[in-house]
């Protein structure tokens, strides 16, 4: 025997109450994990583009759109180096609910401003010569078990074609990785060229401008003189920074991170008194056993030190089955939502900091119990007084 | 020269309650030679379990000075009584205060945590001393599937199972019925003549006192008669 079989003894020692305290903590983490990893996936893809790219959408609102022919005056600013522009194209396959985040996009200069795309020369060669081509993020290829070279009919519900139908036919040039921006992953890029030729309305606009710059440090003076030039024009511009935009696009959808905090908070809050209470039911039940470890010779600290680890021990498993629980859901989601956010999956950095908060739960619930252990007089706990 | 387990000189012990201050005992002295074996009675409220706790460092006096082995031990902290406590006191409770998650060999096992034995060593020392109190054949048992005298015979051997010098007994007999009660006095006997422990015992039970050499007599925190056995 050792001090670690007693700490799980005395764990054991009313299975149904230990048992309901681990799921209590179970479900806090659980819900921290998923929580936290969306929060994660949500807010990183966000803030993961390159300081150097900047966008460029109607003042309004980024849903108008602009002309096409603004991108040789975004080209002629001083400290541009690449220009992309790119449509919405609300696509989707076969299933019309399940959206798929497609953009119809000029290529080369796509491939300018996003030179951290991964895939083949010869497939890269390809999109640009195919007018049919399509770009899918490696996520979502594996998705729908597309290859290159396989022919993928997609359909919009915002576009039809001049012929009355929604669906355009394509070829599969490349399979992508994004290493810096994984939510670009789960992307579809089509050329925009074929898109405007063949759409009934909203030729020759686009829903926004992608460009580079020589230096972040330039943002600031290009920002201002491309929205300085459209100043006063029918159609005015906001040009960001491509994170600020993600950030703001991201705002509108509400102060996730606030939602996200206030849960998981109050859940944090509700197992806390739980388990602290329950801990100083269990500790008090026990207080003349604790006296009589005190009568055998150990010392306050050694019963300090038996109480923390059990809440400890608690917090840690509980943790380790809520986290665990949460990385088996956030699968199942991203495999149902794939690219939405970006990679939805429990990082290390979410589980080590719910690592962290499982120990200061378990240190925080296990206090008191463990001080009153602690300053415990043996002949009152063994009513001898 | 006499050698003693224990020397209470002078020693006073009160409780403030409330605005009350209640004396327990006042200017006892008393003297415990090694290898002693001696029986404290006296009615409810005579300071015979105070003076217990006194003993074995689990209670501080008010006043005056408390030896063991010729060293002071009133004025040790709670960390040095506690290994103080568990190098030269084993203790024997009425009500047996096993834990009830632990079997009777894990039982035994707790002090010798606080040593540096090995496990061998621990599993070693825990198995003589089950063998001692006749129970080696119930190791695995809990103490729930223990008679009441098994249970005691298990919360002796917890108590020797680190060679104390020194028994404190706190009604060992007081749960139990005459015929176990007595199979538990002859352990302690034993543990006195053949092992050499000084054994003190706190009993109303004037058989428990017949074993021992001398029984003292307490009331109102006074020694009012010393009786010494043939």
């Amino acid at each position: 025997m050792n001090q670690a079989l007693l700490v799980a003894k005395n764990l054991g020692r009313r299975k149904l109450r230990t048992i309901l305290m681990l799921v209590a903590i179970l479900i806090a983490f659980l819900l921290y994990g998923a929580l936290e990893s969306f929060q994660h996936a949500f807010y990183g893809s966000a803030n993961s583009a390159a300081a150097d790219r900047l966008i460029t959408v109607n003042k309004i609102n980024f849903t108008l759109s602009l002309p096409v022919s603004y991108a040789e005056r975004i080209r002629q600013v001083k400290g541009v180096t690449h220009v992309a522009y790119q449509n919405w194209f609300g696509g989707f396959y076969q299933d019309p609910k399940e959206q798929l985040i497609m953009f119809a996009a000029e290529p080369q200069g796509y491939l300018e401003v996003y030179p951290d795309i991964v895939m083949t020369p010869a497939e890269r060669k390809s999109w640009l010569n195919d007018r049919t081509g399509l770009l899918v993020g490696q996520s979502l290829a594996k998705k729908y078990h597309w290859k290159v070279g396989d022919h993928v009919p997609l359909s919009s519900n915002i576009y039809s074609r001049s012929n009355g139908s929604h669906t355009w036919d394509f070829t599969v040039s490349g399979i992508f990785t994004d290493p810096n921006e994984k939510a670009r992953e789960g992307m579809i890029v089509m050329r925009h060229d074929y898109f405007d030729e063949s759409v009934t309305f909203g030729r020759d606009t686009v829903s926004m401008f992608m460009f580079t710059t020589a230096s972040p440090a330039l943002n600031d003076s290009i920002e201002k003189v491309i929205d300085s030039g459209f100043a006063n024009s029918p159609d005015e511009t906001s040009t960001d920074t491509a994170a600020a935009f993600n950030r703001s696009f991201t705002a509108q959808l509400g102060n996730i991170a606030l939602i996200i905090s206030l849960v998981v908070a109050t859940a944090f809050a509700a197992i806390l008194l739980i388990v602290g209470n329950t801990l100083v039911m269990s500790v008090r039940e026990r207080t003349r056993e604790i006296g009589v470890l005190k009568t055998l010779g150990f010392s306050g600290g050694a019963i300090l030190s038996q109480i923390l680890a059990e809440s400890l021990l608690l917090a840690l498993v509980g943790a380790l089955l809520g986290l665990g629980a949460a990385t088996v859901i956030l699968i199942i989601i991203n495999k149902v939502l794939t690219g939405f956010f970006g990679s939805l999956l429990m990082t290390w950095s979410v589980f080590w900091h719910g690592v962290g908060w499982a120990i200061v739960l378990g240190l925080v619930t296990g206090f008191i119990p463990a001080w009153s252990g602690l300053q415990l007089k043996i002949a009152t706990a063994l009513g001898r007084r | 020269m006499t050698a003693f387990s224990f020397q209470l000189r002078h020693v006073s012990k009160r409780f403030v309650k409330g605005k009350e201050t209640i004396s327990i005992f006042d200017a006892l002295d008393l003297d415990i030679p090694a290898q002693d074996y001696v029986a404290i009675m006296g009615p409810s409220g005579s300071g015979k379990t105070t003076l217990l706790n006194v003993l074995g460092g689990i209670d501080h006096i008010t006043s005056g000075e408390v030896f063991f082995d010729g060293k002071r031990v009133d004025t040790l902290n709670e960390g040095q009584l506690s290994r103080w406590r568990a190098a030269n006191v084993g203790f024997i409770f009425q009500f047996y205060n096993l834990m009830p998650v632990l079997t009777a060999a894990q039982n035994v096992e707790l002090p010798l945590l606080l040593t540096k034995l090995s496990a061998k060593e621990r599993r070693r020392n825990v198995a003589t001393a089950l063998e001692l109190v006749n129970l080696a054949d119930r190791a695995k048992h809990y103490p729930r599937e223990m008679s009441g005298g098994q249970q005691q015979r298990v919360a002796i051997a917890r108590a020797i199972v680190s060679d104390p010098k020194v028994l404190l007994c706190d009604e060992p007999t007081g749960d139990l019925d005459r015929t176990t009660a007595d199979e538990v006095l002859a352990i302690l006997a034993l543990l006195n003549r053949e092992h050499g422990k000084t054994v003190i015992v706190v009993t109303h039970d004037p058989e428990a006192a017949s074993h021992a050499k001398r029984t003292l007599h307490l009331n109102k925190g006074v020694f009012v008669e010393r009786t010494k056995l043939a």
